[in-house]
């Protein structure tokens, strides 16, 4: 088994991050609004981050606050823009996004969520060419959790708390430094700049996990669509959206376009694109003021199926959820994913 | 950027338009590259495109002729929202954008040697007319047609200087209805569904294709059952709101399908299956 001491990891760390963007777990005064009833838990303060040394990273950080899939997918980015001069000529400049990026930390449930996007931006034909350029330049050094923390399930939507399976490398924590897990040729080709050392019989700790549950059946999920739990779901929904922009493989978004004229008719118009959310009101409706999802249940039940039923219907993953927590811990109503699978899957049983 | 990116629209100029009905117009846009212009005129009757009005928005329409009856491409924009507002602003000469072609497309190899029998409602008769014009292109490759045009009101039905053309062509026959009477109007009043169920088409070797509001093609359907026609001899479009057009923006899912990639067009035993569908 490889290894790497603390001290070079740091010092590769801030090598590295003079060559390339560097993005990493790093504190944030998110969540430290003054006056909360529940604060969230320490972790929950750290966020991906672009950073200029290991000494900015939070070492002992556990669920980042957002994942990290904004990196690969902004929140809100440019598609192109159309410049128009005085004369009315009019030139259109798509953005090259070319700079390599290393994400380092990330937690095996969000590179997780970025196979699930992988699934629907890039092998989806026709690719998206933001995405593809992005995930193109993005190398993903994993950080095995030691724990499953407070409202982690990744073990029930089929990871792992220390899963290799979607990182180009995977570190886990060990005595003095981190054990080394070399797993693509993209983290074969990163570690190069590394000097690891090679430690014979170095024992990988067993990550704490919480207990594993029973999916719904595809079964349940074709008898359950007009069932009268999903009214009681949706009642309690506010329709915040915040469970969609915390989680790892939402990837629904919105086109605008901005426009700047000048007084000698010349201008820029800009198209961007953001996130957006199916939990939104009027994410359906058309214009003239149609909405086919009109109702809280069909709006509600549309996550949950998608997640489980839609995407694994339509891509090559298991399910479109990583079981990272993230939309337990911020829903405002306590709405809970993983209490909606077990009824679920206890209704599939009745 | 390297690769081709399908979320750039190719630009091209408005270079006619001309009323249809009461807030519905046609515009007529030609790309500004010739190359462009070559790869694009492909698209297929039942294929849709998103129109920007540059600065404002871009929004998703069916194409409403064939690359044959072009070169401009033409689509029927019905004066509801804020970019089809804009659109119906545009000055002749003005710089649009496009992108397309996208979607699925009527099977009109499949069903060569068929009677067609077509049903528009309202603007929804605007992607069937790429359908009309294809048939009577190639009038020798399908069987009877059959064309029910129906609207709420006169001054709603659409393409009114064709129908001489259409109902006058070989093997050929129209029926417009309005649902309520109004002044000098002389022709058909009543619901599309009750216009169908008199001329009542035979479902032998029959295929119809139905575009309209939801509620249409579902009473539509309902109909052509009465008749005997079997779910999977019809044909319908859908709409939705999109932002992508590509599968990526996830707007225009129906349960486990998209709109986009799996449709627009889709037989009626399909949608049937779906978990979720609003018609």
């Amino acid at each position: 088994m490889r290894f790497i001491d603390t001290q070079t990891l740091r010092d590769w760390l801030d090598a590295l991050a003079r060559q390339v963007t560097l993005i990493a777990p790093a504190p944030s005064n998110i969540g430290e609004a003054p006056g909360l009833v529940n604060p969230p838990a320490a972790g929950m303060y750290a966020l991906y981050q672009p950073v200029g040394s290991a000494d900015e990273i939070a070492w002992d950080f556990q669920r980042t606050a957002m994942s990290a899939r904004e990196f690969l997918f902004p929140k809100t980015e440019t598609l192109f823009t159309i410049e128009t001069d005085a004369s009315g000529k009019t030139t259109l400049h798509e953005p090259k996004v070319e700079q390599p990026q290393v994400i380092f930390g990330i937690r095996p449930c969000d590179a997780r969520g970025m196979r699930v996007l992988d699934a629907i931006m890039l092998e989806q034909e026709p690719a998206d060419a933001y995405y593809a350029q992005r995930r193109r330049n993005t190398t993903l050094v994993g950080l095995s959790c030691p724990e499953m923390w407070e409202n982690c399930f990744c073990t029930s939507v089929g990871g792992a708390p220390n899963s290799s399976e979607d990182v180009d490398i995977l570190l886990t924590q060990v005595e003095d430094g981190y054990a080394v897990q070399i797993v693509t040729e993209k983290g074969e080709k990163l570690a190069q700049g590394i000097q690891l050392q090679e430690v014979e019989g170095l024992a990988l700790p067993e990550p704490k996990l919480n207990e594993t549950f029973e999916m719904p059946t595809e079964q349940t999920w074709l008898d359950s669509f007009n069932d009268v739990y999903w009214d009681r779901v949706g009642e309690r929904c506010l329709g915040c959206r915040a469970c969609v922009y915390v989680c790892p493989t939402c990837r629904c978004f919105d086109v605008r376009d901005e426009k700047v004229v000048h007084p000698d008719g010349s201008g820029i118009t800009r198209r961007v694109r953001s996130w957006d959310s199916c939990q939104g009101v009027n994410y359906r409706t058309v214009a003239g003021g149609a909405n086919p999802r009109a109702n809280p249940d069909q709006r509600s039940r549309n996550r949950f199926y998608c997640k489980f039923y839609y995407v694994p219907t339509d891509y090559d993953v298991p399910f479109g959820c990583v079981g990272c927590g993230r939309c337990i811990a911020v829903c405002p109503v306590n709405i809970d994913i993983s209490e909606v699978l077990h009824d679920l899957a206890q209704r599939g049983k009745a | 950027m390297t690769e081709e990116n399908p979320m750039r629209p190719y630009l091209g100029t408005l270079v006619g338009t001309r009323k249809l009905a009461t807030n519905i117009r046609l515009f007529q846009i030609e790309l500004n590259d010739p190359a462009e212009r070559d790869k694009f005129s492909v698209w297929k009757p039942g294929q849709f495109l998103f129109f920007s009005a540059l600065g404002v928005g871009e929004a998703p329409f069916g194409f409403a002729n064939i690359p044959e009856c072009g070169p401009a491409i033409e689509v029927a924009i019905n004066n509801v929202g804020h970019v089809t507002r804009h659109i119906h602003m545009l000055p002749l000469g003005s710089t649009v954008g496009i992108r397309g072609p996208l979607g699925n497309h009527f099977p009109m190899e499949e069903i060569k040697g068929q009677n067609i029998v077509v049903l528009g409602g309202g603007i929804g008769g605007a992607p069937l007319r790429p359908v009309i014009q294809y048939i009577l292109n190639h009038r020798a490759d399908y069987g009877h047609l059959t064309i029910f045009w129906a609207a709420r009101s006169p001054d709603l039905l659409v393409f009114t200087d064709e129908y001489d053309e259409w109902n006058s062509a070989p093997d050929t026959e129209m029926h417009v209805t309005i649902d309520r009477p109004a002044e000098g109007w002389t022709g058909n009043v009543g619901l599309i569904t009750q216009i169908l169920e008199q001329v009542a088409p035979s479902p032998e070797s029959t295929t119809t294709i139905t575009c309209g509001p939801p509620i249409m093609i579902y009473f539509v359907g309902k109909t052509l059952n009465k008749l005997g026609f079997s779910e999977d001899q019809m044909l319908i479009t859908l709409e939705a709101r999109m932002h992508c057009g590509i599968g990526k923006c996830g707007r225009c899912n129906m349960g486990e399908k998209l709109v986009c990639l799996d449709g627009p067009v889709f037989r009626q035993s399909e949608v049937s299956t779906f978990l979720e569908s609003f018609l």
